[in-house]
C-alpha cells in the first residue's frame, strides 16, 4: 500500500509524540512507577525508526515481517500494561485483595471465552491465509482488551478500590483506544482484505489519529503531578477506628450466627 | 460478504454497547465517589431511623455495649424487629449504608496513601457487611426471613447503634460541627 503525505505526517507525529512521552516518563520519574508502560513507549519509538529505515532501504518482505513482529510485541505489551494497572489497583497492600481474586479470575476467563467465541464466528475474506490470522488476531486482542478494562473499572468500583491519578489517566487513554480499535477491527473483519484495501487504509489512519490523541492526553496527564499525599488527620483516624470496631462487633456476631 | 457475518455483527454490537454502557456507568460512579468528601460520607452513613434501631439494639445489649443477660433480653419477636427496622425499606437503607462504608474506605485509600492498611481493613469489613445485609434482603424478598431475622437484623441494628453512639461521643469531645445534625435527631 503506497504511503501518502498524510501517512508520513502521522508517522512523524507518532514518532515525536512517543518521544515526548518517553522523555516525560523519564524526566518526571514515572518510568519507575510504570515500567511496562514505559517499555511499550520505547517499543513504539524503536518501531518507527526501524520501519522507517526498512521502508527506505529494505525489501517489502522484510518490512512486512518486521511490521507484524512489532505489532505482536505491541499487543503483548499492551496486555502487560493492563496487568501493571490491575496490580496497582487490586493490590492495595502489595498482595491481591482477598475479596477480588476469584472475581477477577472469573472475569478474565469469561472475557477470553467471549472474545474467542466472537473471533471464531466470522470467516473474513482474504487473499492469503495469513491475513485471516492477522484480522482475527487483531479483533481478538481489541475485544479482550476492552472487556478487561471495563471489568477492571466495574470490579474496582464495586470493591471500593480507588485509582491513583496517573493509573487512571493511563487506563482511560488505553481503554478508549481499545474500544475504538474494537469498532475498527469489527469493520475490518466484516469487509475483509480482498485486494482493494482502501477501507482498511482509511480505518488505520483514523485509528492512528485517535491513538495520537491518546498520546497527547498521556503527555499532559503524566507531566502533571498527582495530588500531594496527605497525612490522615487524628480525628479521621479515630472516627475510622470507631467505625471499624463497631463493624468488627457486628461481623463477629453475624459469623457466629452462621455457624451450625 | 463474509461468512457468518450477521451473527458476528449482532454479537459484536451487543458487546460494544455493553462495554460502553457498563464502562460509562462505572466511570460516572467512580468520578462521583471521588468527588465526595469525608464529612459528606459520614453524613450519609448515619442517616438512618435511629429510634427503631436503638430499640432493637437495646433489646439485646446495654447502652454501654455489653450483652444483656437479664430475663427480658432479646424478647422482641421477629415481626416486631422487622417492623422497627422499617421492613424491607429499612434493610435496603442498611444496605445503602454498607455501600457508604465501602466508599469511605475508597476515600481513605485515595486521600491518605500512608493509611492504606487502615483503609483496606475498613474496606474488607464493609464488603463483608454488604454481603450479609444483601443476604438478609434476599431472604426477605424470597420469604425465608423468619429463619434469619433475629440473627442478621438484630446484630445489624446493634452494630449501627454502637457505631453511632461512639461516633457521637467522639464528636462531642472534639466539638466537630459536622455532627450537630446527628445530635439533633436524638
Amino acid at each position: 500500500m503506497p504511503l501518502t503525505n498524510f501517512d508520513l505526517l502521522l508517522w512523524v507525529a507518532g514518532f515525536l509524540g512517543h518521544l515526548a512521552l518517553l522523555l516525560i516518563l523519564l524526566l518526571r520519574r514515572r518510568a519507575r512507577m510504570f515500567p511496562v508502560f514505559t517499555t511499550l513507549i520505547v517499543l513504539n519509538v524503536t518501531r518507527t525508526i526501524v520501519l522507517f529505515l526498512i521502508n527506505r532501504e529494505g525489501t517489502k518482505a522484510t518490512y512486512f515481517y518486521t511490521f507484524w513482529s512489532f505489532a505482536f510485541a505491541d499487543v503483548a505489551l499492551q496486555f502487560g500494561v493492563v496487568y501493571e494497572l490491575a496490580s496497582k489497583v487490586f493490590r492495595p497492600l502489595g498482595e491481591w485483595a482477598s475479596d477480588i481474586r476469584t472475581r477477577l479470575a472469573v472475569w478474565v476467563a469469561c472475557s477470553i471465552g467471549f472474545a474467542l467465541l466472537l473471533t471464531w464466528i466470522p470467516h473474513p475474506q482474504s487473499r492469503f491465509w495469513m491475513q485471516v490470522i492477522l484480522l482475527k488476531g487483531s479483533f481478538f486482542s481489541a475485544a479482550l482488551m476492552s472487556e478487561l478494562f471495563v471489568g477492571m473499572m466495574a470490579l474496582s468500583s464495586i470493591a471500593g478500590l480507588s485509582w491513583s491519578s496517573h493509573v487512571a489517566k493511563i487506563a482511560q487513554g488505553l481503554a478508549l483506544y481499545s474500544v475504538a480499535t474494537l469498532v475498527f477491527e469489527t469493520a475490518n473483519t466484516s469487509f475483509g482484505l480482498t485486494g482493494n484495501d482502501r477501507i482498511y487504509g482509511q480505518l488505520s489512519r483514523l485509528r492512528m489519529v485517535l491513538y495520537l490523541c491518546c498520546v497527547m492526553y498521556w503527555i499532559v496527564s503524566l507531566w502533571r503531578n498527582a495530588p500531594p499525599a496527605r497525612r490522615m488527620p487524628e480525628l479521621v483516624r479515630r472516627q475510622v477506628s470507631v467505625i471499624s470496631q463497631a463493624l468488627d462487633y457486628r461481623l463477629d456476631a453475624l459469623r457466629s450466627e452462621e455457624e451450625p | 460478504m463474509n461468512g457468518n457475518i450477521l451473527p458476528f455483527l449482532l454479537l459484536t454490537v451487543v458487546l460494544i454497547v455493553a462495554i460502553l454502557g457498563t464502562g460509562g456507568y462505572y466511570f460516572w460512579r467512580l468520578r462521583k465517589s471521588a468527588r465526595a468528601g469525608w464529612e459528606d460520607l459520614l453524613k450519609r452513613l448515619i442517616a438512618i431511623d435511629h429510634s427503631g434501631v436503638d430499640t432493637v439494639a437495646l433489646d439485646a445489649i446495654e447502652p454501654s455495649g455489653k450483652r444483656r443477660t437479664d430475663g427480658l433480653a432479646r424478647e422482641l419477636d421477629p415481626d416486631r424487629i422487622w417492623e422497627l427496622l422499617g421492613g424491607l425499606e429499612g434493610v435496603q437503607r442498611l444496605e445503602a449504608n454498607s455501600r457508604v462504608l465501602v466508599d469511605m474506605a475508597a476515600y481513605l485509600q485515595r486521600s491518605y496513601p500512608e493509611a492504606a492498611a487502615v483503609a483496606e481493613e475498613l474496606r474488607l469489613q464493609a464488603i463483608e457487611l454488604e454481603w450479609h445485609v444483601g443476604w438478609l434482603r434476599m431472604a426477605a424478598e424470597q420469604g425465608s426471613l423468619e429463619f434469619h431475622i433475629n440473627a442478621y437484623a438484630q446484630n445489624a441494628a446493634i452494630a449501627y447503634y454502637l457505631m453511632e453512639q461512639r461516633l457521637q461521643v467522639l464528636c462531642q469531645r472534639t466539638n466537630v460541627p459536622t455532627f450537630r445534625p446527628l445530635q439533633e435527631t436524638h
